[in-house]
């Protein structure tokens, strides 16, 4: 091929040592924009997290707490005082009552004595009476003596007349006093009957008051102990506003976090936007139409997912076809797509029907490519050669509810997951033997209700029993939701509350598994092997991956020097599952050795994901395609160069 | 079904003119997805515009005549009240405009078509419609533990019964004192009109017995409280 582009050495490359060269820089690129996302998500998470900081501080802010604590103190100090002011109150009146009854009884007393001497006075006045009768008969018979003695008997006449006239005169007066007596009598005893009531009513009142003082007794001592509550709440108030005050700790650091994100992002774009304009002026004419056509594929997937249209996927699938654009490309931009929706319904709950007509769409997609994938027979894209996470999915033994399970499948699979959905009603062994079976790193079990959701536990044990004790297995469906502890009550790794929370649940899941994972058996016939087959194969592949690594080396490294400092950044890229992330290959051992430049890379490689190398190793000498699953940014890189 | 119109039947000979007799049953708008699965149904509501448009009248008219019929069997039985659960319905699963366009014409139309107190249970978050939910004719609106009972209370007015909302799974871990405390905060955030109670059946039988009588202590020193006021 006629040599296009010179150097600044005036050295020609060759068409091949050119798409090598855009080769390495579509990686460097992808690498960056792989950063780009992530830091996108660390600034999207952060400001959800800042968000519930504002609204945590919001709903109860110190202050609040310090004023309903005040307001709590002043009231029982209010209360305390009222209390005091009753009890004395009520001494007082119960100290009145008993001198009112006192008086009373005194006053009683002397009305039972008037009582008394008006009968006694009655009676003595009835003796009066009694004499002035027997004066009357002694001065009547006194007349007839004189009235027989005749002219001798005149002057007795004249004095018993006399007498018998005075007893008369005496019998009028006590009948008068008598009678005024009576008058007397009747409001003394109506008085009597009175303050005998009232005697009866003061005992109830007295009673009464008593129990008041009882009562204000009882009101003081619980008024002690509603203090000593009072003085609890406060120190819980303290504890509290001592909380709040971590809060606005960490809600400055949130704000640094996000300072330091925008930053990040901003420079991560720059040089990302470099690295694209890099591979760009190495890219070939046909490629960068091909590019344009991916990126435009893409909008249009992005855009019937915002305007729910599956309609426009099919006619993109369909002009895709026409333009002869490679499948698995299309599907990296399909994951694309997906992770941006995804990013943007992080920290969202939203209603099912949503993420049903958005994956819906997407699933459109998937089934179409990955069937024209597989009557390609393309080898595997480095969609396939990247640690791409593996799900197992099911509803726990006895769960029919498939919907969530189905929708969450949906996200994963366009998120380029490799995912193994086992249906509904799915007993533990199955789970634990799938897993083992396909390399797993996370399973996820579906449950609509709290006795299907039991069975996790139980799945947990299952695959420590089996050595599988670094599979996550994460949960979904109500009960997770509704009771936020089940979770960790039932040892689940965590809750996919949507299929955006799933999705990165399992990502940070896998990548946590990452270091001691083991997917060669991936590469066998899928049944499972013991572990000292497991450690055969395991040594097989090491020796193929180191052979490959030597070829991708030979064929790459002089490229690697003359690219500079890109190449630097390139070469600290795993050269076997082209992860920026990866631990490390222990076939990059010995390409380091054979690096002469030196790398970063170290030898504690655990990273033993293999599949596919072959393919690559021949991709790489020949131009692979290659394309950034993770960029939500416009990064251009998906051509077959 | 027999057996369900026998409970019910046995219930009112006992307790009829003294308990509330509550009978439930799936709604039309929700039936569909009951027998079919909800994907689907959410398929053909969403994406099977044509065959939902040319069989979904058959099946709504079959639904409402099927629900109709058996709520009023429940009434014939001796219910007071007829919860109609409408999980298909619910913000947790549908948009709101599709909620206005597909399920709350059925909704109205199965009110109108049932005579007797009828409940509403819409299984997931109902706030989010809950101002369309406000001119149903119902008598009582079933809650879930997501939604605020006050805002509910605010826009439903003073006049419907409001039936929840507590956190049947929370029962498990929380201690009497905050079961009671969470009891009485929902209690005085409704107002009168209330009744304390989960939404749908499954209170695990795991839930201790101190706090199942906290619930019931909330209730009972709540209604003392208002008693006391009025």
């Amino acid at each position: 091929m006629t040599v296009v582009y010179k150097r600044s050495d005036e050295r020609e490359l060759s068409g091949e040592n050119r798409g090598k060269l855009a080769t390495i820089f579509a990686e460097l690129a992808h690498g960056l924009h792989q950063h780009l996302a992530l830091s996108r998500d660390v600034a999207a998470s952060n400001a959800v997290l800042l968000e519930l900081l504002d609204r945590a501080q919001a709903t109860a802010g110190a202050s609040g707490f310090a004023r309903v604590t005040e307001q709590l103190v002043a009231t029982n100090s209010q209360l305390h005082e009222h209390t005091q002011q009753v009890m004395s109150g009520v001494d007082t009146a119960v100290v009145a009552f008993d001198e009112f009854g006192e008086t009373l009884q005194r006053f009683e007393e002397e009305f039972l004595r008037l009582s008394s001497s008006t009968e006694q006075i009655t009676k003595t006045i009835k003796q009066i009476n009694q004499i002035a009768f027997q004066a009357n008969i002694l001065a009547l018979n006194a007349r007839v003596e004189a009235a027989r003695l005749g002219q001798e008997g005149a002057g007795f006449s004249v004095v018993a007349e006399e007498v018998g006239s005075m007893a008369g005169r005496v019998r009028e007066m006590s009948e008068q006093i008598q009678a005024e007596i009576a008058l007397v009598r009747e409001p003394l005893e109506q008085s009597l009957a009175q303050l005998e009531a009232n005697r009866e009513t003061m005992a109830r009142a007295r009673d009464a008051i008593g129990s008041l003082a009882e009562t204000a007794h009882g009101i003081v001592s619980e008024a002690k102990e509603l203090d000593d509550v009072t003085g609890q709440v406060e120190q819980i108030a303290y504890r509290q506003v001592g909380l709040q005050d971590h809060l606005e700790r960490v809600g400055r650091h949130g704000k640094w976090i996000e300072q330091s994100a925008s930053v990040l992002v901003e420079d991560m774009g720059k040089t990302s936007a470099l690295a694209d304009r890099l591979w760009e002026s190495a890219m070939p004419e046909a490629a960068r139409v091909e590019v344009d056509s991916l990126q435009s594929f893409e909008d249009v997937v992005l855009r019937a997912v915002v305007e729910d249209r599956p309609a426009l996927v099919e006619g993109a699938l369909q002009k895709a076809r026409e333009e002869g654009l490679s499948a698995r490309d299309l599907l990296q931009r399909v994951g694309r797509a997906a992770e941006q929706v995804q990013l943007k319904q992080l920290g969202q709950e939203l209603p099912t029907e949503t993420y049903f007509r958005n994956y819906f769409v997407f699933q459109c997609a998937v089934e179409e490519l990955e069937a024209r994938l597989e009557a390609e027979s393309e080898s595997p894209s480095i969609l396939h050669l990247q640690q791409r996470p593996v799900v197992v999915l099911g509803n726990a033994y006895e769960d029919h509810h498939d919907l969530g399970r189905r929708m969450v499948a949906m996200a994963m699979r366009a998120q380029g997951f490799e995912v193994v959905d086992l249906g509904l009603s799915v007993a533990n062994e199955r789970f634990v033997e799938t897993a083992a079976r396909v390399g797993a790193d996370v399973i996820g079990v579906s449950s609509l209700l709290l006795h299907t959701a039991k069975w996790i536990p139980e799945l947990k044990r299952d695959l420590v029993r089996n050595g599988m004790e670094r599979v996550g297995v994460i949960a979904g469906g109500a009960p997770f939701l509704v009771d936020p502890h089940l979770c960790e009550r039932f040892g689940a790794d965590g809750v996919g509350r949507s299929p955006a929370d799933a999705i990165r649940l399992v990502r940070h899941l896998a990548a946590r598994r990452k270091g001691r994972r083991t997917n060669f058996s991936r590469c066998q016939s899928g049944r499972s092997r013991s572990r000292a087959g497991h450690a055969r194969a395991l040594a097989a592949g090491r020796a193929f991956a180191r052979r490959a690594a030597q070829t991708i080396f030979r064929r790459t490294d002089s490229l690697g020097r003359r690219a500079g400092g890109f190449g630097r950044a390139l070469w600290r890229r795993c050269r076997i599952c082209l992860s920026p992330y990866c631990a490390g290959h222990d076939a990059l051992g010995s390409w380091a050795r054979f690096s002469r430049r030196g790398t970063s890379l170290g030898q504690s490689h655990g990273h033993k994901f293999l599949r596919g190398h072959s393919q690559f190793a021949a991709a790489a000498g020949g131009g692979p395609s290659l394309y950034a699953p993770y960029a939500g940014s416009r990064c251009r890189i998906g051509a077959a160069l | 079904m027999r057996h369900t119109l026998e409970a019910a039947a046995e219930l009112a000979r006992r307790y009829k003119g003294e308990r509330l007799i509550v009978g439930a049953l799936i709604g039309p708008f929700s039936l569909p997805s009951m027998l079919m699965g909800m994907g689907k149904a959410l398929a053909l509501l969403i994406h099977h515009r044509d065959a939902y448009e040319r069989y979904y009248p058959l099946l709504r008219e079959r639904m409402m005549d099927y629900t109709t019929r058996w709520a009023r069997d429940l009434f014939r039985a001796g219910c007071d009240l007829v919860v109609v659960a409408e999980g298909m319905a619910s913000a947790t699963l549908l948009q709101e405009e599709t909620f206005c366009r597909e399920a709350l014409p059925v909704l109205n139309e199965f009110c109108e078509r049932v005579d007797g107190l009828l409940g509403l249970e819409m299984v997931g978050d109902a706030m989010p419609f809950m101002h369309h939910l406000r001119t149903l004719p119902v008598a009582a609106m079933l809650i879930g533990s997501s939604d605020p009972v006050g805002e509910v209370r605010q826009v439903l007015g003073a006049e419907k019964l409001i039936v929840g909302n507590v956190n049947n799974l929370q029962l498990l871990h929380w201690e009497p004192e905050r079961v009671e405390f969470e009891a009485r905060r929902a209690i005085a955030a409704a107002g009168p009109g209330f009744a304390l109670c989960n939404q749908g059946p499954e209170i695990p039988w795991h839930v201790s017995d101190e706090n199942i009588e906290a619930l019931v202590r909330a209730a009972v020193r709540s209604f003392s409280k208002s008693q006391a006021a009025a």
